[in-house]
């Protein structure tokens, strides 16, 4: 009898007590806009734009923002990358840039050396009428 | 997976989240600016308020740990939002909350986005009137009929001392409009 007392027979339909809230709600049909407040005519449509409008601008600047932080991030990887490199093997970058230096320096005194003694005139002298003509005529059309 | 869940999976994937967002904004935009504009009283405020709440919720829905329902967090997030909206604007007119909320109040009379009778308008001072957050939990009950246990959950105070608040609320404003009578 006492086990009997103790057991409730009664059943509910699963997720009961879920909807059940739900449907209260919407049979008292709760009046949201309850104490004399209005709103401008159709402001809830205006709204639902006004913030996609908003979120869509906010997730672009998201994603620029991501873009630059890894582009800064490649940038610097690749930056400490080719400081690593120069600082490990310093002898790797300049036999190159020693021989086209000795190259230009060598081509200069070259240059100086044939230049040095004549004056003006003397370089006239070895150039023929011709040549010296189109040094003085200024033509626009090559 | 609760359909709860399956939702928040959505609003968090970036494949599904703007279609997810939209239905969010849909379903809750009317329910949460009623909410805001007990709160800040004013229409363009509310305005404003709702907004950053919806872009709150935007940015903020990946760090959304399911310990609360999805319509509790974003109304706590609306909650907070409004007062501080509040404090803001009372602080930029050198006034107290409490003060810029009684002189909107009064203001009602002349506001476009106000329709309430006499009646309407008294008991919208006399609300002003209350301390902010018995002011938040008469409005979240009274108007909204909303249970305690969601109102605890959303403000985060014990179910005894939202009743309690609640019950000193009414008292209060039962003694002034008899007072005002």
């Amino acid at each position: 009898m006492m086990k009997i007392k103790n057991r409730n027979p009664f059943k509910v339909p699963k997720g009961y007590f879920n909807s059940l809230e739900k449907s209260l709600l919407k049979k008292n049909q709760v009046n949201f806009n309850a104490g004399g407040f209005k709103i401008p005519k159709n402001y809830f449509n205006e709204l639902e734009k006004e913030i996609f409008k908003k979120t869509i601008k906010i997730s672009k600047l998201n994603n620029s923002k991501i873009l630059k932080r890894a582009l800064l991030t490649f940038s610097g990887i690749a930056a400490s990358i080719i400081m690593f490199y120069i600082i490990t093997n310093p002898y790797s970058v300049t036999p190159k840039s020693y021989a086209i230096q000795d190259k230009e320096v060598f081509e200069d005194f070259i240059e100086n050396y044939y230049l040095e003694d004549f004056e003006s005139y003397e370089i006239f002298s070895m150039l023929d009428e011709n040549e010296i003509q189109a040094t003085f005529v200024y033509s626009s059309k090559p | 997976m609760t359909p709860q869940s399956l939702f928040i999976k959505a609003l968090k994937h970036p494949d599904s989240r703007d279609e997810a967002f939209s239905r969010l904004v849909s379903e809750y935009k009317e329910r949460l600016y009623w909410h805001i504009r007990k709160i800040v009283i004013d229409h363009d405020d509310a305005n404003d308020v709702v907004q950053n709440t919806f872009i709150k919720v935007h940015i903020n829905i990946e760090n959304f740990k399911e310990k609360s329902s999805l319509y509790t967090w974003m109304y706590r997030i609306a909650s907070n939002e409004s007062l501080n909206f509040i404090k803001s604007k009372a602080s930029k007119m050198g006034l107290k909350n409490q003060e810029w909320i009684e002189s909107l109040a009064d203001g009602l009379i002349a506001d476009p986005h106000f329709d309430g009778d006499e009646a309407a308008i008294i008991l919208q001072k006399q609300v002003a009137q209350l301390p902010e957050k018995q002011r938040i939990v008469f409005n979240m009950r009274y108007f909204d009929r909303m249970n305690y246990e969601s109102i605890s959950e959303i403000l985060g105070t014990s179910i005894g001392a939202l009743k309690s608040s609640y019950h000193h609320a009414v008292k209060k404003i039962k003694i002034r409009l008899n007072d005002e009578n």
